[in-house]
């Protein structure tokens, strides 16, 4: 916030020179960087999660990590998911497994299923003022060293895990079925 | 021919002499020879002397590439690492600028390179600080981004499998 007031005052000049930086040459360097540096670009300002969600940034980190076929395998469609979206659900898919899992992410929560996020759960520091809100979701080890657990939020994961057992239940059910009528679906 | 020389005009009027071949790496200049083939050097005035000095370092340093020698090419892979060694982040940024406006294409990924090698590790206010971005986030935003992240990439969708499934 302090540059914003020396913003007027005109000598700041490196401020005015990365404004000049257009957002073809911002981009240019995005795309030379790895995914938890790019994660984090895009927590930079408004302008740069704009572009650093950039598809064809994302297509590129996919093919590098995983492989033209791999990328030609899961190629999002059209128009409902980005490969931003691929890519997180594959390093997900990597990280934790293909099976219904309870992961935390930075200080949440989540459940996942072949990467994909099926519910959000809880955090552990809810009921707490965020401080850098979710800067720390890939790396968030430096975070979660100084914030220690609270008991209390800790009590309302538990009842959210009690409580979407049920949908485990579901949720594997599902993926069985879907498993069985794969053959049948493709006609 | 092959030594012939060009000058270039920074945009506080001081003067560089290289030779043409060096000179060409720069799109932008070749074209401006071509193009108004000016007598008095060629005019630059979008750079400044100080980062002109050090484009013309890189420009005579790569006028002449080596297409398969291994040591050289490494010899000036060494050179660019320590051409760029001493630059301070300031002078990093303009040459990136100076190389975009000049169209030099070599310069362009070597500085661009280097910032990102910089941005490796860095935690978000340290890239916000190496860029002067000033944190433009509303926290209705930040609301935002967490309430997508709650809603999850997919939905349990009991209610659309088991309508595929009564489909069958």
């Amino acid at each position: 916030m302090q540059l914003k007031h020396k913003k007027g005052s005109g000598f700041d000049l490196d401020l005015v020179v990365m404004i000049a930086l257009p957002e073809d040459l911002c981009l240019k360097i995005l795309c030379l960087l790895d995914h938890p540096n790019l994660a984090a670009a895009q927590q930079v300002c408004r302008k740069w999660r704009v572009l650093a969600s950039d598809n064809k940034l994302w297509c590129n980190l996919f093919k590098d990590r995983w492989g033209e076929g791999q990328a030609a395998f899961f190629a999002p469609p059209d128009d409902c998911k980005s490969w931003k979206n691929v890519y997180e659900v594959q390093d997900r898919c990597d990280r934790v497994g293909l099976g219904l899992k309870i992961i935390r992410e930075g200080s949440d929560y989540y459940l996942v299923h072949q990467g994909e996020i099926l519910r959000y759960l809880g955090s552990r520091n809810c009921g707490r003022k965020r401080l850098s809100s979710h800067s720390n979701t890939l790396n968030g080890s430096t975070l979660d060293d100084s914030t220690k657990p609270l008991l209390e939020p800790c009590i309302s994961i538990l009842d959210k895990i009690l409580f979407i057992i049920g949908d485990l239940e579901v949720a594997t059910s599902s993926a069985k079925r879907k498993r069985v009528s794969e053959p049948h679906t493709t006609d | 021919m092959s030594t012939k020389k060009i000058t270039l005009l920074s945009s506080d009027n001081e003067l560089f002499t290289v030779d043409e071949e060096a000179a060409n790496q720069s799109l932008t200049i070749k074209h401006l020879i071509e193009d108004t083939e000016p007598e008095n050097g060629v005019p630059l005035p979008q750079v400044h002397s100080k980062i002109l000095a050090k484009v013309t370092e890189y420009l005579i340093k790569h006028a002449n590439e080596p297409d398969n020698d291994a040591a050289a090419k490494e010899e000036l892979k060494n050179w660019d690492d320590k051409f760029l060694e001493k630059v301070n982040h300031e002078t990093l940024f303009d040459l990136i600028l100076a190389a975009n406006y000049l169209d030099i294409k070599g310069l362009l990924d070597l500085t661009c390179q280097t910032v990102a090698d910089l941005m490796n590790g860095m935690s978000v206010v340290e890239v916000r600080k190496l860029f002067n971005i000033v944190n433009d986030f509303t926290p209705e935003d930040e609301a935002e981004v967490r309430k997508r992240r709650k809603r999850g990439t997919k939905t349990i969708g009991p209610s659309n499998d088991q309508a595929n499934q009564s489909n069958h």
